[in-house]
C-alpha cells in the first residue's frame, strides 16, 4: 500500500528529522531531514506505524504519532507537529530597597546555573 | 548551564529563562551587593516572578530649623517620611524629628559623585513653626549627609473685632476661635 503524508512542523523547530518506523520500531521505512512544509510519500506493507519528528534544535524533544493503516491502497494523512520553545519562560523580577521598599533605580541581576 | 543578565529599571525587569535553579548576584549603584536577598532563584516550566531586596548603608540627617541652614533655631518635634518624587507615594515608616530638630534616615542609598536622589515630605512640626510645604529633595553623594530644611517661625497675627452696625465700636470682650483646615 502507499501512504501519502502531509506533515507540518512549527517553524521554530525546523530543520527536523522525520522517521517512519514499523510499530516494533525495527523497520525504518522513511527517513528524511525536513526543512520546510512538505509532502512525504512512501510505500509500506506495514500497517502499524510510528512517525517521529525530531527537531535539530536541542531545546525541543522529539514527538511521535502512532497510526494504523487499514485496508486501503492509498492514505492521505495530515499530521501537525507543533513545537513550543519549552526551554524558556518569561520571568519577571522586582528589586526594592530592603529598608524602605523603594524600587531600586538601576541595577543588574545575574543568574547563573539552570538549564 | 544557562546564564542570564537581567536589567532592572525602577524596580523591575524580565527575561525568558530556562527552568532550573540559579544563583543570583546583583550590581546596583548605591547599594551593598552582598545584601541581596534571596541569593537563589528557581525557574519552572511556567512563567514566573521573583522578588528581591537589597540594602544600602548611607545615613541622612534632615535638620528642620528656622533658617534652613546650619545654626538656625531648630524645631522640637514633628515627623517626616520618605516618598517618591511627587510626594504622593510614601515609603517605609515616618521618622520622628527630635527635640534638636533632627530626623535620621539610616540605610539609604548613596553614589559618590553622581549622587542618588531621595525625596521626603514633612508630616508635622511643633506648634511654633510652619510645616515645610512640598517635597524635600536630597541627592545622596556621600555615606553621611546632612541637609537643612526650613520651618519658619509662626508669625504673630493681629485681629480686631468691631461692631458691625456702629463702625469702629470695639467689641468689649470676645474670643475668636480659629480651627485648622
Amino acid at each position: 500500500m502507499k501512504a501519502r503524508l502531509i506533515v507540518t512542523v512549527s517553524e521554530n523547530a525546523l530543520p527536523a528529522l522525520i522517521t517512519v518506523r514499523s510499530m516494533g520500531g525495527r523497520l525504518i521505512l522513511y527517513k528524511k531531514i525536513y526543512q520546510r512544509r512538505n509532502f512525504l510519500c512512501f510505500c509500506s506493507c506495514e500497517r502499524d506505524l510510528i512517525i517521529t519528528v525530531r527537531p535539530y534544535n536541542a531545546d525541543f524533544y522529539e514527538k511521535s504519532y502512532f497510526i494504523k493503516l487499514w485496508r486501503c491502497p492509498t492514505y492521505y494523512i495530515r499530521l501537525d507537529f507543533a513545537f513550543t520553545n519549552n526551554s524558556e519562560r518569561l520571568q519577571v523580577f522586582y528589586l526594592v530597597d530592603e529598608n524602605y521598599g523603594i524600587p531600586v533605580k538601576q541595577a543588574e541581576l545575574f543568574f547563573s546555573g539552570g538549564g | 548551564m544557562a546564564n542570564y543578565n537581567v536589567q532592572i529599571t525602577n524596580g523591575s525587569g524580565s527575561a525568558g529563562m530556562k527552568k532550573g535553579g540559579y544563583s543570583v548576584t546583583v550590581t546596583a549603584a548605591g547599594y551593598d551587593a552582598t545584601s541581596l536577598s534571596p541569593s537563589t532563584y528557581s525557574a519552572t516550566e511556567s512563567a514566573g516572578s521573583g522578588n528581591f531586596t537589597v540594602s544600602a548603608e548611607g545615613v541622612l540627617t534632615l535638620v528642620f530649623n528656622e533658617t534652613g541652614a546650619e545654626g538656625g533655631t531648630p524645631v522640637t518635634s514633628g515627623s517626616v517620611i520618605m516618598t517618591d518624587s511627587t510626594g504622593q507615594t510614601e515609603y517605609g515608616s515616618a521618622v520622628t524629628i527630635s527635640a534638636t530638630g533632627e530626623a535620621v534616615f539610616n540605610n539609604v542609598p548613596y553614589v559618590s559623585g553622581a549622587g542618588y536622589p531621595l525625596y521626603f515630605v514633612q508630616k508635622s512640626t511643633d506648634a511654633d513653626h510652619n510645616l515645610y510645604e512640598g517635597v524635600i529633595s536630597v541627592n545622596m553623594e556621600n555615606a553621611t549627609e546632612t541637609q537643612y530644611v526650613l520651618n519658619s517661625h509662626i508669625a504673630e497675627q493681629t485681629f480686631t473685632l468691631t461692631d458691625a452696625n456702629y463702625s469702629g465700636l470695639p467689641v468689649n470682650a470676645a474670643t475668636l476661635v480659629f480651627t485648622g483646615e
